[in-house]
């Protein structure tokens, strides 16, 4: 298992747009991919449980991944976050 | 009916969509529909639940239909929240738990899909911030739209099969509910949430619905059938309209309607003198979405397109995709139109965050536009590729910003060459017939315009900028802004050279600064041989309908008695005693003898 601690730095926090980017990143890989925010775990594969960790900007979000793929699903998470989420 | 006569009620809100509307309320609650609770035998679990994934896959259709459509009317940007929608339909968190509550509890589908629905509301009407409202709704669009299909198959029942023309009221209407109303039927439209620019507004405009947004349905004493007036100009809604509120909003739409049509019919015409001179008219847009309005007013193309809008709020820079996304949408919208794309025309009063533009002592003479762009390399370099790929699928020009000397143009075709080459061995298709053309704004360009002018293949006029350089009058500073004049002859002789020059090399020349939307300056222009005005999309049909009723000999001679005259005052009483008259009669302007505007 990797993981990395991650802020939300664009300006509308995880709505449902970036929401739809991660889960779309997320499906990609093999590995599971879990955010993990306040204590509450989210499987990254599934919108509704991005949708519920309400990540307002600012945010900072665990991110764990694991499975055979588990670096190349972390790396492409943490570039998605970086770039605010292409197009907010 | 007996008891009181019901209270006449004025509800103010937002304007959302222009127009009026008249007639009975239909009241909207998809929430509130009524979903029944069966029981199903166990031996028909495995029909419910293949007629749960019917439902879901057919709303994965409707939903994909939508987002086609909606990107191709009103942008990808905002087509993109579907792709979350079509995640949500998907969601094991929904499904799975619907599956199960199907098989174990032996539930009906509906049912047990608005259960699930409910009560992950629930945990969102539990979560802190601001996403709580946008999420509710996502869900509820969904989720509506599942219920529906799964309701359908059953009762072959709808809510939106409006039988009679009604103005719909809603709490929160979606985009893909809007759009299957019937929209013969539907005369207008209120919603609780949303403002001008939510989704539902825009496409209420580009339907041509009248709509008001933020009306309030809870605690309305409204019932279904009663009149209801919408002035979706104003914003507002009259409940039990008085006999004279009618009379006026009947008089009200019969004006909307027939200066709808008046302009409808110009905007079919063509912009041509009464002796068959063809003006060009085109548009200045800064933003994408803008190209609706420019297509609802027929303009001929898009004669400036302000590219640094898209660099203008934002801290990073766009990537070539989204340039290259943005560039296509236009040019694909406007086709087989031409589109005008100026490079990045940062600094001024227009800073780019992410070039870190610091305040200068005197900016419009300062680090901007094209001078940016030639010390920024690699920023360029992204922006020329994502336009010339853009170029391969309709009709784009290229047109750089603050020419000032030859080797700008020189250098800057270099970088264009070379983003040539880079495509050609990339493999990737553009339109190596490309017109490019150059903004001449710069009084040593209309000195050199002649050797410029074998530099490109079209000119276009930066009135602006031009009148602030030869009069050196900072354009941004009031204590100076009576000096600010763009009937300068200084400035009508520098405008006639360039024309002459283009026309000597024939190339095109536009005006596309403020001037050519000015109704005395265009008669001038048009006087003076310009192929080209470009405008804000608003004032084009006034434009064309001036064009129209004015000859090209008699501008041309007016153009003449201008060019001999010598003070900003002769300049501005001639055209004001020639024309005030004539441009109020055709209602372009409302005194004859106001004084030109500072345009």
């Amino acid at each position: 298992m990797v993981t990395i601690e991650l802020t939300v730095i664009n300006d509308s926090g995880i709505h449902a747009r970036p929401a739809a980017l991660i889960v779309e990143t997320a499906t990609k890989y093999k590995s599971n991919v879990i955010f993990i925010k306040d204590g509450m775990r989210a499987n990254a594969k599934s919108i509704m449980n991005i949708m519920l960790l309400a990540a307002e900007p600012g945010a900072v979000i665990r991110v764990e991944t694991e499975g055979p793929d588990e670096a190349e699903a972390l790396a492409a998470i943490e570039a998605l976050f970086l770039s605010r989420f292409k197009y907010d | 009916m007996s008891g009181p006569k019901p209270k006449r009620v004025v509800l103010q809100g937002v304007p959302a969509s222009p127009g009026f509307a008249i007639g009975p309320a239909y009241l909207l609650h998809p929430e509130d529909r009524i979903v029944k609770k069966r029981v199903i035998p166990p031996e028909k679990v495995e029909q419910e639940v293949a007629r749960l994934k019917r439902a879901l896959d057919k709303a994965h259709k409707e939903i994909l239909g939508i987002k086609t459509r909606i990107s191709g009317d009103v942008g990808e940007y905002e087509a993109r929240i579907f792709d979350s929608h079509m995640m949500m339909l998907q969601d094991v968190e929904i499904v799975d738990a619907v599956i199960k509550d199907i098989h174990e509890n032996l539930h009906n589908a509906e049912y047990a899909y608005s259960a699930r629905i409910n009560s992950l509301a629930e945990r969102f009407e539990n979560m802190s911030g601001g996403f709580l409202k946008d999420h509710m709704s996502d869900l509820r669009d969904v989720a509506t739209r599942v219920i529906d299909i799964l309701m359908l198959s059953e009762n072959n029942l709808s809510y939106l099969d409006v039988p009679e023309p009604v103005i719909v009221m809603s709490r929160n209407l979606t985009p893909s509910v809007l759009s299957q109303f019937n929209r013969k039927n539907t005369l207008g439209l209120t919603t609780e949430v949303g403002g001008k620019t939510s989704h539902v507004s825009i496409l209420a405009r580009s339907l041509e619905i009248p709509a008001v947004s933020g009306i309030s349905l809870s605690g309305l004493d409204i019932e279904p059938g009663q009149t209801v007036i919408l002035d979706g100009t104003a914003g507002f809604i009259i409940l039990n309209p008085s006999l004279r509120d009618i009379k006026e909003y009947e008089i009200k739409k019969a004006a909307f309607f027939a200066m709808e049509r008046e302009l409808s019919t110009l905007r079919d015409l063509e912009p041509v003198t009464t002796d068959g001179k063809y003006i060009e008219l085109s548009a200045n847009i800064e933003l994408p979405i803008e190209v609706e309005s420019v297509l609802q007013y027929g303009a001929d193309s898009v004669g400036l397109y302000r590219s640094e809008f898209l660099f203008l709020t934002r801290e990073d820079m766009p990537s070539e995709e989204e340039q290259y996304q943005a560039y296509k949408y236009i040019g694909e919208r406007m086709s087989p139109r031409a589109v005008t794309i100026r490079t990045m025309d940062a600094g001024g009063d227009k800073l780019v965050p992410a070039l870190k533009m610091a305040g200068e002592l005197n900016p419009y003479m300062g680090w901007r536009s094209i001078r940016v762009c030639l010390d920024n390399r690699d920023i360029f370099k992204t922006q020329l590729r994502a336009v010339m790929r853009a170029t391969a699928y309709s009709n784009i020009r290229l047109m750089f910003p603050m020419i000032s000397n030859l080797w700008e143009i020189r250098e800057t075709k270099k970088i264009l060459d070379e983003v040539r080459r880079e495509l050609d061995r990339d493999g990737i298709a553009y339109n190596a017939q490309l017109e490019i053309g150059c903004m001449v704004e710069v009084p040593s360009a209309v000195v050199m315009a002649d050797e410029l002018a074998r530099e490109v293949d079209f000119f276009s006029i930066g009135t602006n900028d031009l009148i602030q350089f030869t009069l050196a009058v900072d354009r941004a500073n009031e204590r100076i802004a009576e000096l600010f004049e763009p009937n300068s002859p200084a400035v009508w002789r520098q405008i006639k050279s360039v024309i002459e020059v283009a026309r000597r090399h024939g190339i095109q020349v536009c005006v596309c600064g403020e001037m050519a939307g000015d109704p005395f300056a265009a008669i001038v222009l048009i006087g003076m041989g310009i192929d080209e005005l470009s405008m804000g999309p608003g004032v084009l049909l006034e434009m064309k309908k001036l064009i129209r009723s004015t000859s090209f000999e008699e501008a041309r001679v007016c153009s003449e008695d201008v060019l001999k005259l010598t003070t900003a005052d002769e300049i501005g009483s001639y055209l004001r005693d020639r024309y005030g008259a004539k441009l109020a009669d055709l209602g372009i302007i409302k005194f004859p003898g106001k004084t030109p505007s500072h345009f």
